[in-house]
């Protein structure tokens, strides 16, 4: 049996019980109040609140709308939700870095692992969220492509809080600003590649492309080594490899704010 | 004419077209208020509310691609705004042991028989509850349903299975519980 034709059945059975749970019901002459109610509502409302809020976060200096933004963004899904993001992508790193043999291959995995971690968190920082009409209402002052952009920047901050004390840890003795930086440039290379697909093509089909790119980057890493983005290091390819990356991070970012530019300029 | 029709109407300045929409919606409406949160004040609150902002968005010249769940997603956000303010929310209701044991003991009657059904769904969380109430009581069609809660339609169907297979979990304990009573 098919899951529709359970479902059909299923709603049958049930359908004799539901009707048990009557409720009362409103009067002809309480319809009639009630529209009269909302059309004196409407008329005797001081002022229009959304012009009212539009009109006050306007007169706001521009750190404090950024501080808005951020806040709105971390408020939105909650202290408990970022932090238990946080602790997984801590125990993930830890947990990859710990289950490897040497530093040299150590590295490359916690590399791999975690820009793996970082498509993982992306895409559920980026999951929609219905949570009632009021925090629909903060948000909305803020466009879409802030907001995304606030939780990107939000994921990238909680990664370098964990990573970068970790990557001294990993690296030891050879640690140094360009080795940190170098293990450091995949996993923002993926973050980009996340926030920008999801902006371009949604959240589940962002988060499909970026782990097609990294899965991509797996094979490339067995076969050509030269074109990986996992490098060492040490690798005498390092330094393009970054560039590399940053320059494409940089235009992917560069697309978003073409995209937002050309939806303004249609509107 | 259909709902959308109205909201263009009322798009276009002719508040009548919201006098019809009320008429229209005002006991399903509030009678998917009250099973939410089964209280007959509050669900006029919620329901004005939301016609409220039915009445404003057309105003403002808003007219949606379907009326229907674009109402229900108002209230149903109304309905989340109350819990989360008042932080009166409950997912579960706890038992209420020997005292609802010897209720369903003596299901007997219509009156009893709601109550029942009204305490079982009450232990189902909101997710739960609020596609039973939507496809049940208001009629909605699947797609309907996942444009209310903005969740994708093999969701709708997998909380309708499940909610509904919970439910009939509730009815056999309760039956068990009730003819260990009758030994």
């Amino acid at each position: 049996m098919s899951e529709d034709q359970e479902l059909s059945r299923l709603e049958k059975q049930w359908k004799n019980r539901f009707e048990r749970y009557t409720s009362p019901e409103p009067t002809t002459e309480q319809t009639f109040r009630l529209l009269a109610r909302i059309k004196e509502t409407e008329e005797t409302k001081p002022a229009d609140l959304r012009a009212e809020l539009e009109a006050a976060q306007s007169a706001q200096s521009a750190a404090s709308k950024l501080a808005g933004l951020f806040l709105a963004q971390w408020n939105f899904y909650g202290l408990r939700s970022w932090m238990l993001t946080g602790i997984v992508m801590l125990l993930l790193t830890v947990m990859i870095n710990a289950g490897t043999g040497s530093e040299m291959s150590g590295l490359l995995a916690w590399m791999k692992g975690g820009s793996l971690v970082m498509i993982a968190v992306m895409g559920y920082a980026f999951r929609s969220r219905n949570k009632g009409n009021d925090i629909i209402e903060v948000l909305s002052y803020y466009s879409l492509t802030h907001q995304m952009f606030a939780r990107f920047i939000i994921v990238m901050a909680l990664q370098v809080a964990i990573t970068l004390p970790l990557s001294f840890l990993i690296l030891g003795g050879e640690s140094s600003v360009s080795y940190v930086l170098g293990s450091f440039m995949p996993i923002f290379f993926f973050g980009t590649v996340g926030f920008t697909s999801a902006m371009w093509l949604g959240h589940r089909a962002g988060v499909m492309v970026t782990l097609f790119v990294w899965l991509s980057q797996m094979l490339l890493d067995r076969g050509g080594k030269t074109l990986s983005m996992f490098q060492l290091p040490w690798n005498e390819h390092v330094i393009g490899m970054t560039v590399g990356m940053t320059g494409l991070a940089g235009l992917l970012l560069g697309s978003v704010l073409l995209k937002n530019n050309l939806k303004r300029d249609f509107k | 004419m259909q709902d959308e029709d109205y909201m263009r109407q009322l798009s276009f300045g002719n508040d009548s077209a919201l006098d019809t929409l009320v008429f229209r919606y005002h006991k399903l409406l509030y009678g998917y208020a009250y099973r939410l949160l089964q209280d007959e004040k509050l669900a006029e609150d919620i329901v004005q509310e939301t016609f409220l902002k039915i009445y404003q968005q057309g105003k403002k010249g808003y007219v949606p691609d379907q009326f229907k769940p674009w109402m229900y997603k108002i209230a149903t956000n109304s309905c989340k705004d109350y819990w989360r303010k008042a932080s009166t929310q409950r997912e579960h209701v706890t038992d209420k042991g020997e005292e609802r044991i010897a209720e369903i003991h003596s299901i007997i009657d219509r009156q009893v028989e709601r109550k029942w059904m009204i305490e079982s769904l009450n232990q189902l969380s909101f997710e739960y509850r609020s596609v039973l109430y939507l496809r049940f009581y208001q009629d909605l069609k699947y797609a309907e349903i996942a444009l209310t809660l903005d969740i994708p339609v093999n969701t709708v169907k997998g909380r309708m299975a499940r909610g509904l297979k919970y439910l009939e979990g509730i009815l056999i304990e309760d039956d068990r519980k009730g003819a260990g009573a009758n030994e």
